[in-house]
């Protein structure tokens, strides 16, 4: 007789709410950690932090905004055999809002943490 | 930069043309549609998707990207403005000629008046982006408008009102004037680049002087056919 199904760890694709609102954190830091990148490759490096897969219609638009708010600097780079790459690289300005960042989320995640893991009340 | 046509990416035309229209009537720069086109394409070849499996809706995927613009103002109207003043003085030059040619005044026919009107009409509505991004709804605005500007003077013969020759002549080369001059300051030279090819001049000076004077070259190509050809018995 089969015993009682272990809890399964969720897995991608996570609810878009949540992902909007790490996205811009998530790029970053692929940036910063692994150096100038184009689009694709950041795509495909969220996914293996499992982010799962983040849409171009999705992940473009955020690099505009963080192009255009000067949080990355681009450079146009020829393709190996295809069309031309546009790479990103992290700014100073970028590599500084992402520290306050990483330390507004961190202070954020511990919040919900403590909230989700609070014993439940006893009824009144 | 070279220019880039949008038709010659790997991208589908079904895709890339509305893309780059509803950038274009959002007054982005060439630059930044060049920009944004070869980045859909290079992420569609590296990715193996389709453009709108990995970006959706062209026009919302456009819509949702916030590139440089070009200039502030009104856009397509302002671009298309010059145009409907053009047309005006073109309609009104042939009449005059003719009237002129026979020492009468020139009689302004309701067809004609009515031409005048109807284009008006139909450049706010296709300047609108509700009808301009719509290619099926575009071209039934631009064909019927185009149309009904040329049989109103056929439909309806009846005069309108009667003026002397040199006031008309005069209206119609302040038009035309008006209209060339104002088509050079808006005119766009603002074309869409690649953003990795070498540097390459915009359009040809022929193909700026032509789009500025085209209503006035029509304008006397009409003046002296009117003046050539034997009038009517």
């Amino acid at each position: 007789m089969p015993g009682p199904t272990p809890p399964t760890t969720p897995t991608p694709p996570w609810p878009g709410d949540w992902l909007r609102g790490v996205l811009e954190i998530a790029v970053l830091r692929s940036l910063a950690d692994g150096g100038p990148s184009y689009g694709y490759a950041i795509a495909e490096s969220l996914e293996d932090a499992g982010l799962g897969q983040v849409k171009g219609g999705t992940l473009y638009p955020l690099l505009g905004r963080l192009e255009e708010a000067g949080r990355v600097a681009i450079e146009w780079r020829p393709g190996e055999g295809g069309p031309g790459r546009k790479y990103y690289e992290i700014t100073a300005s970028g590599t500084a809002y992402l520290a306050a960042t990483v330390a507004q989320w961190r202070a954020f995640a511990r919040t919900i943490s403590a909230l989700l893991e609070q014993p439940p009340s006893p009824p009144a | 930069m070279a220019m880039l046509d949008p038709l010659k990416t790997s991208l589908p035309a079904s895709w890339s043309v509305p893309f780059v229209l509803t950038l274009r009537s959002g007054n982005v720069t060439g630059a930044a549609i060049g920009a944004a086109l070869r980045e859909v394409e290079s992420h569609c070849a590296e990715s193996g998707q389709s453009p709108i499996d990995a970006f959706g809706d062209p026009e919302a995927y456009a819509d949702s990207l916030r590139l440089p613009v070009a200039h502030s103002g009104d856009g397509m109207v302002s671009t298309l403005a010059p145009s409907v003043v053009g047309l005006v003085g073109l309609l009104l030059s042939t009449p005059t000629v003719a009237a002129w040619r026979l020492g009468t005044a020139v009689q302004v026919s309701t067809g004609l008046a009515a031409s005048a009107v109807i284009a008006v009409i139909v450049v706010a509505l296709a300047a609108r982006p509700q009808v301009f991004r719509k290619r099926a709804l575009f071209a039934g605005v631009a064909a019927g408008g185009f149309l009904a500007v040329f049989l109103a003077p056929v439909v309806w013969t009846g005069i309108a009102f009667r003026a002397p020759a040199l006031l008309c002549g005069a209206v119609a080369v302040a038009a035309l004037l008006v209209s060339a001059l104002w088509q050079r300051h808006t005119l766009d030279p603002d074309v869409i680049t690649d953003p990795l090819a070498p540097h390459s001049p915009g359009p040809g000076r022929w193909f700026t002087v032509l789009t500025t004077w085209l209503f006035p070259l029509l304008a006397l190509a009409s003046a002296i056919l009117t003046w050539v050809l034997p009038t009517p018995a």
